[in-house]
């Protein structure tokens, strides 16, 4: 085999999904026309109406060519191509590159799947008529989550179960999904690339998430985040999903050990996630329970490890309440 | 020219033959050109085979009639078209004309057609997923019987999983060897709790109420229990198979115990009616009839119809026509709920009222208005009612003729005797009554056959106003009064301002009501679950009368005070002296004396019952009457004797979703059925009932019958005899042959052929021989003979009407029009109650008392200031919060204290009322897991389930008024849990930490609905509740559904409907000495009897708390998509609130 033919072989296969092609060219000619320039515009659908008198069965094959065509036309198919080379890492490890369509922006995300050889992204099209900027932000955000998830220090885990109920599994994901964009937009940031979201942005997202969370001990951990040139493995950024104590702990060092343990107890559970108590998610949690010397006894007899900041929802309020005969 | 479509046809057609060049810019244009030139497409289309695509959809090779026979009340007879063996689709027929009576009258064809979106969908129930496919015996039973039966301890009740039988795995069985198991089991149960080592198993070592034993009798037997499901909707095998089994009993037990017929003791019959909480509890109290219930068709003969706390319109689809008839007749209808609901959309008025019952309150004061004006029809009160009767101001009792009269003998009436029924030894008890006569202007006595015009004919014209001395015979002078007299006092508090408070119901639309009732006829007020399934209801039903009884509306045409859940139907097979012994015939055949000539007269037939009623009720209360530990007579027993449970050692049910249906379901699981031996069911679908018990039989559907069936209804008057069109799918068996095949393995055991003789014909496949002597031996159907019927000698094959006295059936025609006396032990309408639980409990006027829990105020309250009633209280203390006591607790209040006293549980945020209607989309429980109908019976319905938290493509919901789920934060589509009391629910002794705690909270999807008052919430009723294995499922199952191996499919994730019910036991529906007519024979009773006066259960007793559990976007993210496009209620865009605003449309 020639050097030749083995570099051949090693081209990176992007494969765009037929129903964003197709959304993205209507979409693209759309513009154009309301912009008045009418010129390709006509040129498709003078085209499309042609294969209307062909066969039935060539049909479907020929929209698509006629779709990839004018994708290409429209310039298009340059973007994914150019940002991957800015990551050769990555463009040597992987076989194909599946573009496919995002039903909602926040559809939007990558994964990379078939033992990595295989990267699949979600976009949604209309990213590509907002201009060339705003997709190689994007896809370079997108680019450095799949960089991590490649890595094996990273030990990335697509089918991590954060939680049996629905509800935490969807809070937990999110917080996951914060950590992770904070980490990538920050390493991007602090190269000087343009990325999907400013440093001010994501703290303000942050600073939803942890609310409770004291403002001091919020921008060190934040900060901590941003800053860092190399991700935090996934199963790092799990055990912090699941643990708000444990995101506090990433203040420790720079707050007196009393400071921490004054934000600790404000600390409590989210509202969505778990009853420790129960199991079951709520958004109805029972603070006075802990005030309660007896309804603390008994609620110990049953649950030994529990601690104020887990938390009590209020069905096991009134349970411990009806079992101390407060109610 | 003129231009006719035919020439511009050809205008047209040269025109475009002329432009239409070949060239792709006027591609568009040549499509529109007609292929081929033709004057008449009609005439010359080339070539139509093509439309063969679509028409060969609808081919189909052959029908068949069946009857859609769910408990609905309508028993639709309807057309399957089979193609390929495959019933592809199922139609209405248009054949209700044709059949005929005995003596050749029809029906009108308004009547058609029949049938609604649950007959359309019944093949899916039968093709799908989730049958009963063949016999299943639980794992743990198994290894108990091949242990030998060892005793059930509670060690061994845990070791053979009797506790946990919904983690038990079931095993596929042979139809001979589940039999054998069967059989021998309950040989062996049977022996188990007989005689002193019986009596020692149920007291000593299961802590069974000593109570429960009185009608034990020593027989193990009489700890079985049978449920038929329901109420004829398969005469034969639905019905006649498990109650005769239970009297075949009596042979079980002169085997074990050896006795005679005298002693043996078949089992006990559970209730339906009352079960379901259908019963009309007040009906028995006011006319001495189990339920007063007209065909649909009298429904137009009404000029005004009040509907109580009934959604006709939704509810009885294929009927509800006659309801809006009224309105093309010119009639008027009201509407009285709490929701603006799809009946009150078609009412004149709607008046809206407090959730609950608080409407008792309306007719009283209706009744108030009627008197105060002199509105009433004195002729009628005084010849029908027993306002005319004088009532003791020291006992509260009716004044008898005999307390009056030296040596007074009640005289003979052959009409109570020989068609009543009514015996002598009743008719001397009875005695009596006595009014005061305006015309001699003295006391007369007054029999029961004193009414109509044979009261006039006698000279006696009674006073219906008057306070009286009366000298009794032991030489008193008791002071007495007219009951109408009585009846003014008591009224007095319910003025239209008191009344308004009471209900939240405008003032003006009371006042217009009463005005209606007594200025139109005739008047006919309905109601059904709605109104029934509350704890007072036996007031509200009693008070519904009140008007009528004063405006004359009772028997007539289009008249009455009726209840609509419809399901007495056993009552349509009438036995009496002169027909024979009608439904008991083929239950209650004497297996000692049985007859095994097939061609015999169903009039010949012995009947005896061994078998004794039971009330489900009392399982539900952890298998145990009511009795309560009161402060001021210590331990007392509010269940009449006539009412006891014995406890529950065996149970059986068939064509019914009991256990899945029960009140408090988990409760049943958890602590009740534990101590239950066997638990049989036998069904076509896979029900949680059959998951949680031992053994299931898979029986046919509908379609499937290898033999003849019979069924009828009560709301219309067909008579249907069919069978199957398709051979059965499954290992399964028509429903009669599981109990024949029991019994006759039974006496193979025992070596008594008896047992397979009792089932001679079913096991021959001759159940027409058992469905000819129940026409021989019944009022309505003597004459008719069951060949001739299928062979369509009565106007349609398998058809026929039921011969009842007047077209459309009304109740009560033959005592206003031929003067014959009501049922109760005066013969008039009652609205007075003197039995003494009546008086105890205070209830003896019809009142007005504030619910036992779903009330803001003190539970239980009377309201009244009526000197007259004098309740006991028992010296329960008035905050005492305990289930039980607040049952029996009786405290009269005037409404002004009663309004600013609390509920404690209101005050601990148990705010909302949970009303639990039945649904348009199922029958109850059934069609719960069709996937149409889970698809349109809620606002979730997705066959994607792009939610993978839907338990199925469907799934339950809780219907909120949207300030109310706004100010609890709750989106609309959000999961919510709805929690009752936590003392008691959802079953004793749940804690946080116990995994059964997470099957059995309730987490439903909350649903915005405006017409929903703020502190109502509504859940349709009996789906299919989550279990250990759905929770188990959609947990561990990738794609989510609450759909466990066995082809059980949950409506829920967690919880149901029932988990926020609980068992209420209704002391006035437990009396011993009420007097009424018997259920299925023309005789008479006091005390208790199932379906007609026991404990009609009531669910929608409750108060529940609502939190927030889920977010409603898909994944748990955000808001349900719906709620967000601005189309949906309490969310609506600016556009949608300019198109309710009628602002889309400008008329210029």
């Amino acid at each position: 085999m020639t050097e030749l033919q083995e570099e051949e072989t090693k081209t990176l296969e992007i494969i765009y999904d037929h129903q964003l092609v197709d959304d993205i060219v209507h979409k693209g000619l759309a513009k154009q026309e309301a912009a008045g320039e009418l010129t390709l515009y006509n040129e498709y659908h003078e085209k499309r109406d042609a294969i209307y008198e062909m066969e039935l069965e060539s049909r479907p094959k020929r929209f698509r060519e006629l779709d990839n065509d004018f994708f290409s036309r429209l310039g298009c198919d340059v973007y994914i191509k150019e940002i991957f080379d800015e990551y050769s890492d990555i463009e040597e490890k992987i076989e194909s590159v599946h573009i496919r369509r995002a039903t909602t922006k926040q559809n939007e995300g990558s994964n990379v799947v078939d033992e990595g050889r295989k990267v699949i992204i979600r976009l949604y099209p209309e990213l590509f008529i907002e201009g060339s900027n705003e997709i190689r932000k994007v896809i370079r955000h997108e680019l450095v989550h799949i960089s991590d998830m490649m890595d094996k220090d990273f030990d990335y885990d697509v089918n991590e179960e954060f939680s049996k109920s629905p509800m935490e599994e969807r809070i937990m994901r999110d917080r996951y999904r914060l950590f992770w964009d904070i980490s990538v937009d920050g390493r991007l940031t602090n190269k000087g690339l343009e990325t999907t979201a400013t440093r001010e942005e994501r703290k303000k997202e942050f600073d939803s998430f942890f609310s409770k969370i004291s403002e001091e001990s919020r921008d060190l951990i934040f900060s901590g985040m941003w800053e860092a040139d190399k991700p935090m493995t996934h199963n790092r950024m799990v055990e912090l999903s699941k643990d708000t104590n444990k995101v506090l702990a990433l203040a420790a060092g720079s707050r007196s050990a009393e400071e921490l343990i004054e934000d600790t107890k404000k600390l409590g559970p989210l509202p969505g996630t778990t009853c420790k108590l129960c199991g079951f998610p709520s958004f109805d949690w029972v603070e006075e329970v802990a005030e309660d010397e007896d309804v603390m006894k008994v609620l110990k007899e049953d649950f030994p490890d529990w601690e104020p900041q887990d938390g009590v929802c209020s069905r096991c309020a009134e349970y411990y309440k009806i079992k101390a005969g407060k109610w | 020219m003129k231009l006719t479509r035919r020439t511009f046809m050809k205008v047209a057609g040269g025109v475009t033959a002329a432009v239409s060049i070949p060239t792709r810019n006027a591609l568009a244009f040549t499509s529109l050109k007609p292929a081929v030139e033709v004057d008449n497409p009609l005439d010359a289309y080339p070539d139509r085979n093509w439309e063969d695509v679509y028409r060969n959809q609808y081919r189909y090779d052959r029908t068949f009639a069946f009857c859609c026979s769910p408990n609905d009340t309508h028993q639709c007879r309807v057309r399957a078209f089979v193609r390929n063996e495959v019933v592809v689709r199922v139609e209405q027929d248009y054949e209700h004309q044709d059949y005929g009576d005995i003596q050749g009258r029809k029906p009108q064809r308004s009547w058609n057609p029949r049938m609604c979106l649950k007959g359309f969908t019944f093949f899916r129930r039968v093709y799908g997923p989730h049958r009963l496919r063949y016999p299943l015996l639980r794992a743990g039973w198994k290894q108990w019987a091949d242990d030998g039966f060892p005793e059930l301890d509670w060690a061994n009740r845990e070791k053979y999983k009797f506790t946990t039988r919904g983690t038990d795995e079931q095993l596929r069985m042979s139809w001979d060897d589940i039999v054998d198991y069967v059989a021998r089991g309950m040989i062996h149960i049977a022996k188990a709790y007989s005689g002193d080592e019986g009596k020692k198993r149920l007291l000593e070592r299961d802590k069974y109420a000593p109570e429960t034993l009185t009608h034990w009798n020593g027989a193990g037997t009489r700890c079985f229990k049978n449920r038929g499901g329901m109420g004829l909707l398969g005469v034969i095998g639905k019905y006649m198979g498990m109650y005769r089994f239970s009297n075949m009993l009596a042979l079980l037990d002169a085997n074990i115990r050896g006795v005679g017929p005298d002693k043996a003791m078949g089992g006990r019959r559970f209730s339906n009616y009352t079960w379901h909480g259908d019963q009309a509890p007040g009906h028995p109290y006011s006319t001495g009839l189990q339920a007063s219930d007209v065909d649909f068709a009298d429904l137009r003969y009404s000029k005004l119809t009040i509907q109580v706390g009934k959604n006709l319109i939704e509810n009885k689809m294929p009927e509800a026509h006659w309801l809006t008839e009224i309105m093309e007749r010119g009639g008027k209808l009201v509407l009285i709920t709490p929701e603006y609901s799809p009946s009150a959309t078609k009412a004149d008025y709607w008046i809206p009222c407090r959730t609950g019952i608080s409407d008792t309150t309306i007719f009283l004061c209706m009744s108030k208005i009627i008197i105060d004006n002199k509105w009433y029809d004195t002729d009628f009160v005084k010849k029908f009612t027993d306002f005319p009767l004088l009532i003791r101001t020291d006992t509260l009792k009716r004044l008898k003729a005999d307390e009056v009269f030296k040596d007074y003998k009640a005289p003979h009436l052959d009409y109570s005797h020989d068609v009543q029924g009514l015996k002598d030894k009743q008719r001397q008890d009875l005695g009596d009554y006595v009014i005061y006569d305006e015309k001699s202007k003295d006391f007369k006595a007054i029999t029961r056959e004193d009414v109509g015009k044979k009261m006039v004919a006698k000279g006696v014209d009674p006073a219906l106003e008057g306070t009286f001395k009366v000298k009794t015979v032991d030489g008193k002078e008791v002071e007495v009064v007219t009951l109408f007299d009585l009846y003014k006092i008591h009224l007095k508090d319910f003025d239209v301002k008191t009344t308004s408070e009471i209900t939240g119901s405008p003032p003006h639309l009371i006042e217009r009501l009463a005005k209606d009732c007594a200025t139109i006829k005739p008047v006919s007020i309905h109601y059904g679950e709605g109104i029934n399934h509350y704890f007072h209801a036996t007031l509200h039903n009693r008070a519904t009368y009140l008007p009528l009884m004063l405006t004359g509306n009772i028997g007539y045409h289009g008249s009455g005070s009726h209840t609509w859940a419809g399901n007495y139907r056993a009552g349509n097979f009438q036995g009496s002296s002169w027909s024979g012994p009608g439904f008991k015939g083929i239950i209650a055949e004497d297996p000692f004396r049985m007859n095994l000539d097939p061609h015999v007269d169903g009039k010949q037939i012995h009947a005896h019952s061994y078998a004794m009623d039971e009330e489900v009720a009392y399982w539900n209360h952890g298998d145990t009457p009511l009795i309560v530990n009161t402060p001021k007579f210590g331990r007392k027993s509010f269940t009449g004797e006539t009412h006891y449970n014995t406890p529950t050692k065996v149970m059986w049910f068939n064509n019914v979703n009991l256990i899945n249906n029960a009140k408090w379901v988990y409760e049943m699981f958890k602590n009740v059925n534990p101590r239950i031996d066997l638990i049989i069911s036998s069904d076509i679908m896979m029900t949680s009932s059959v998951q949680y018990a031992d053994v299931g039989f898979p029986v046919n559907s509908w379609m499937e019958f290898e033999h003849y069936e019979v069924t009828c209804s009560c709301s219309n008057p067909f008579l249907q005899v069919w069978k199957g069109g398709i051979r059965p799918l499954h290992d399964t068996k028509d429903d009669v042959m599981a109990p024949a095949l029991v019994a006759k393995r039974m006496g193979e055991i025992l070596g008594d052929g008896r047992f397979a003789d009792y089932w001679k014909f079913a096991l021959e496949g001759r159940p027409e021989i058992y469905m000819q002597r129940l026409f021989d031996g019944s009022v309505p159907t003597r004459g008719y003979n069951v060949n001739d019927m299928i062979a369509g000698k009565y106007g349609l094959p398998g058809g026929a009407l039921l011969n009842f006295g007047t077209y459309p059936r009304t109740p009560f025609y033959e005592q206003v029009v031929y003067d014959r006396p009501f049922h109760t032990d005066d013969g008039r309408v009652h609205a007075y109650c003197d039995i003494p639980e009546a008086i105890e409990y205070g209830e003896n006027f019809i009142c007005h008392r504030e619910a036992v829990e779903a009330t803001p105020y003190m539970p239980n309250v009377i309201v009244s200031t009526n000197p007259y009633i004098r309740p006991e209280d028992y010296g329960i203390p008035k905050d005492h919060m305990g289930a039980d006591e607040r049952h029996v607790r009786n405290i009269k209040m005037p409404w002004n204290e009663v309004k600013k006293t609390k509920n404690p549980l209101w005050e601990r945020g148990y705010r909302f009322y949970c009303v639990t209607p039945k649904t348009r989309h199922r029958v109850h429980s059934q069609w719960s897991t069709v996937d149409w109908n889970l698809i349109w019976n809620n606002n979730f319905g997705d066959p994607y389930r792009m939610d993978k938290r839907a338990p199925g493509p469907g799934e339950h919901q809780l219907h909120i008024n949207p300030a109310a789920a706004k100010d609890l934060a709750i989106n609309d589509g959000d999961y919510v849990y709805v929690d009752a009391n936590p003392v008691d629910r959802p079953y004793r002794g749940w804690k946080p930490n116990d995994p059964f705690y997470k099957v059995a909270r309730l987490m439903v999807r909350a649903k915005y609905n405006p017409s929903y008052p703020y502190h109502t919430t509504m859940m349709k009723h009996s789906t299919y509740v989550a279990t250990e294995k759905s929770v188990k499922a959609h947990e561990t199952r990738k794609d989510g559904m609450a759909m466990s191996k066995d082809g059980y499919l949950a409506n829920f994730r967690y919880g149901s409907q029932q988990s926020i019910t609980r068992s209420w036991l209704m002391p006035m529906h437990q009396t011993d000495t009420l007097f009424h007519k018997k259920k299925v024979f023309m005789g008479y009773m006091h005390g208790g009897e199932a379906d007609n006066h026991v404990v009609n259960t009531t669910p929608k007793e409750t108060l529940v708390r609502i939190t927030k559990a889920e977010d409603g976007g898909l994944g748990a993210k955000g808001v349900w998509e719906p709620a967000r496009t601005g189309f949906t209620p309490a969310n609506e865009s600016n556009f949608m609130k300019l198109y309710l605003g009628g602002g889309t449309t400008q008329v210029e």
